[in-house]
């Protein structure tokens, strides 16, 4: 059998990877194989995605590579895993993909209301500058399951979709624990060591504003790395759920319904419980204003960073106008 | 004559003295003489100030050349200009002037809501990190005018004291056109050479944040020239009273009221009251968060300090390989 782990994003991905990847020789054991070809030394299979996608620069033997693994494999599940599958053509997967087994192609989704505003969250860490409701209309149907699923559906049959909801009880999932102990193998074994930490954390919204304007410097430092070096100042600076006012979070809710209404008939089997969440949205949490002493702390630290940063590496440099727009991933 | 232009900050000094500077010959003409002594390379005289305490490495003897100079002219108008004297011992500076003819010691006079606002924000573009009202309660003395007048008017005549509102008809005055009145000149008769300059800006409220937190950084920078350098990047940082609401300023004005009314009784000659009567009006538009005009702010803010932190870096680093060439 062949798992393709195909997202999305901002539902514990990179934690799911970084467990596989760290144990993938006790995962072997069990007979479960975390391909090791199509990752080119990176803990999830992106090259394999891009490939489909048309990025420039990638092994072009990648797919052939995993193809060779996966025919020599004799574990009973084979893994691949990466949220850059959900914006890959799946009739290119199916194309690139030589494999006769049976395949199943699991999918983690997040209410829309959580889901998009983590999602440009990250965007903006990766460098993005736009407002959120710029992003969102630049990003057009990023909310839109349905016909993504729907297109991996036609490539693989419906029966091969498998679809998780990211929100159980009003908590969110553990997707290592989730994915693991979904495999049908001794996850407890697997588990025993193993500790929930959140990768890819979300900037507090006043923490996301300083890294916006940051952006709009155009500076060519490691994004990422400034960003890490903010949010380790203070545990305070982490928050989810904070960018949406309830009735964002409810016009986000309404422009999906139909989409989400799609998704549940045709891929969500467990009648038992909905797929989403249905608690109403809530009202985002108060912020820090100027007059707010959290507030000039933030700001001295994001001064103190920069200091920091520009110290320690050359005087940052204006990043050249590139001719034409570079599109980032996520966003 | 003497005229003894002693203050306060934040009323219009630092643009007059860089008139009297900059118009200095023409001034001449109209029998008026900015001294040139103890103000060497500077607009304002503020080295006499300072030097009666010994600050900034000054010495006393820069009153020498002020002595000779005011000799050396008998029949001018002098005028010295500083509002470093509103913090020293007028029985030191009389002293120190050692000058017989009458004099005149002319202070513009603000009220005190709006100066202490005003001054606060000055200190904090210089470097300073507290918060207002930590601020305030560390100067209580800053607004009482009338203790400082009072020592000057026991030393040189209470009639010698001439106090200037700031505001006159809801409105700033020109204190350059206002302090050439005292002296009989029309302003318009004298050719103005200054270079188009505005001087120290107050920062509006949201980019005096930023400029706290940075100050915060303990930087060896020099801190005008930052701050300038923001301000440069658009007018709509300018804007001076947007720190106290309607009842925070009541209070302040509380504070000071029989401050006021002896400043009043003493020295205020016209009918017309000194200080203009608050008015019950809202604070100005405060941006916030959500709004462009207050990331734009963020953006020039970030941009201006990296560029300082580069290039200081950049002027540390060719230190350092300086430092190591043969």
């Amino acid at each position: 059998m062949l798992i393709l782990h195909i997202g999305t994003h901002k539902t514990g991905t990179s934690a799911l990877q970084t467990f596989m990847t760290a144990n993938a020789g006790p995962l072997l054991k069990q007979g479960v194989r975390y391909v090791k070809a199509g990752r080119e030394n990176r803990i999830a299979h992106h090259p394999l995605a891009w490939l489909a996608t048309g990025r420039p620069n990638i092994d072009p033997d990648c797919w052939a590579n995993a193809n060779k693994e996966l025919a020599r494999s004799r574990e009973p599940i084979n893994i691949l895993s990466t949220e850059a599958f959900w914006f890959a053509d799946p009739a290119k997967v199916r194309k690139y993909l030589a494999y006769d087994g049976h395949i199943r192609i699991i999918a983690y989704l997040r209410r829309q209301d959580a889901y998009l505003p983590s999602l440009y969250k990250q965007a903006v860490t990766s460098g993005r500058k736009v407002t959120f409701d710029i992003w969102l209309q630049q990003t057009g149907n990023r909310g839109d399951y349905y016909s993504v699923l729907s297109q991996w559906a036609d490539a693989f049959g419906d029966s091969a979709i498998e679809i998780r909801p990211y929100e159980r009880d009003g908590e969110t999932i553990d997707l290592v624990k989730d994915f693991i102990g979904g495999l049908g193998i001794d996850s407890a074994t697997l588990l025993k060591r193993y500790k929930s930490h959140r990768r890819n954390q979300s900037p507090r919204r006043e923490v996301l504003y300083f890294i916006r304007a940051f952006n709009k410097l155009n500076f060519s430092v490691d994004q990422q790395k400034l960003f890490y070096s903010l949010i380790k100042i203070d545990k305070d600076y982490i928050r989810s759920s904070d960018l949406l006012t309830r009735e964002q979070s409810q016009e986000l809710l309404d422009r999906f319904a139909e989409a989400n209404r799609k998704v549940e008939e045709r891929f969500w089997r467990d009648a038992k419980a909905p797929l989403f969440p249905d608690r109403p949205p809530h009202d985002r949490p108060p912020g820090w204003t100027m007059e707010d002493p959290e507030f000039m702390d933030l700001t001295v630290s994001v001064l103190r960073a920069l200091l920091k940063f520009t110290e320690e590496q050359p005087p940052m440099q204006k990043r050249p106008k590139l001719k034409k727009p570079v599109k980032k991933r996520p966003g | 004559m003497l005229v003894l232009h002693i203050g306060t900050h934040k009323t219009g000094t630092s643009a007059l003295q860089a008139f009297l500077a900059a118009n200095a010959e023409a001034l001449q003409q109209h029998g008026v003489r900015y001294i040139e002594a103890g103000r060497p390379k500077r607009l304002a005289h503020h080295m006499l100030a300072w030097s009666i305490r010994g600050r900034r490495n000054t010495n006393i003897s820069i009153w020498d050349g002020v002595r000779g100079e005011i000799a050396r002219t008998p029949d001018t108008t002098h005028v010295l200009s500083s509002e470093g004297f509103w913090f020293e011992d007028p029985v030191r500076v009389k002293e120190l002037l050692g000058y017989d003819g009458p004099v005149k010691i002319v202070a513009y006079l603000r009220r005190q809501d709006q100066f202490l606002q005003s001054l606060y924000k000055q200190t904090v573009a210089d470097g300073r990190k507290k918060d207002f009202d930590t601020w305030l309660a560390d100067v209580p003395h800053r607004g009482d005018y009338a203790t400082v007048m009072n020592a000057w008017a026991v030393v040189f005549g209470a009639d010698a004291i001439v106090a200037r509102p700031y505001q006159r008809n809801g409105e700033n005055i020109d204190t350059i056109a206002d302090f050439l009145s005292l002296l009989n000149i029309d302003k318009a008769i004298v050719p103005d050479v200054r270079p188009g300059t505005t001087y120290n800006p107050s920062p509006r409220r949201e980019l005096l944040h930023f400029l706290r937190a940075f100050n915060q950084l303990n930087l060896k920078i020099d801190y005008e020239k930052f701050f300038h350098s923001v301000m440069g990047r658009d007018k709509a940082y300018k804007r001076s009273i947007d720190l106290l609401t309607y009842e925070q300023r009541r209070a302040v004005l509380d504070r000071y009221e029989q401050c006021n009314r002896e400043i009043t009784e003493r020295y205020w000659k016209e009918e017309i009251p000194l200080f203009p009567d608050l008015q019950d009006k809202e604070l100005p538009t405060i941006w916030s968060q959500d709004d462009p005009e207050y990331f734009q702010l963020t953006v020039h803010f970030l941009e201006a300090v990296v560029k300082l932190i580069s290039g200081e870096v950049e002027i540390a680093q060719k230190r350092r390989q300086d430092a190591k060439a043969p």
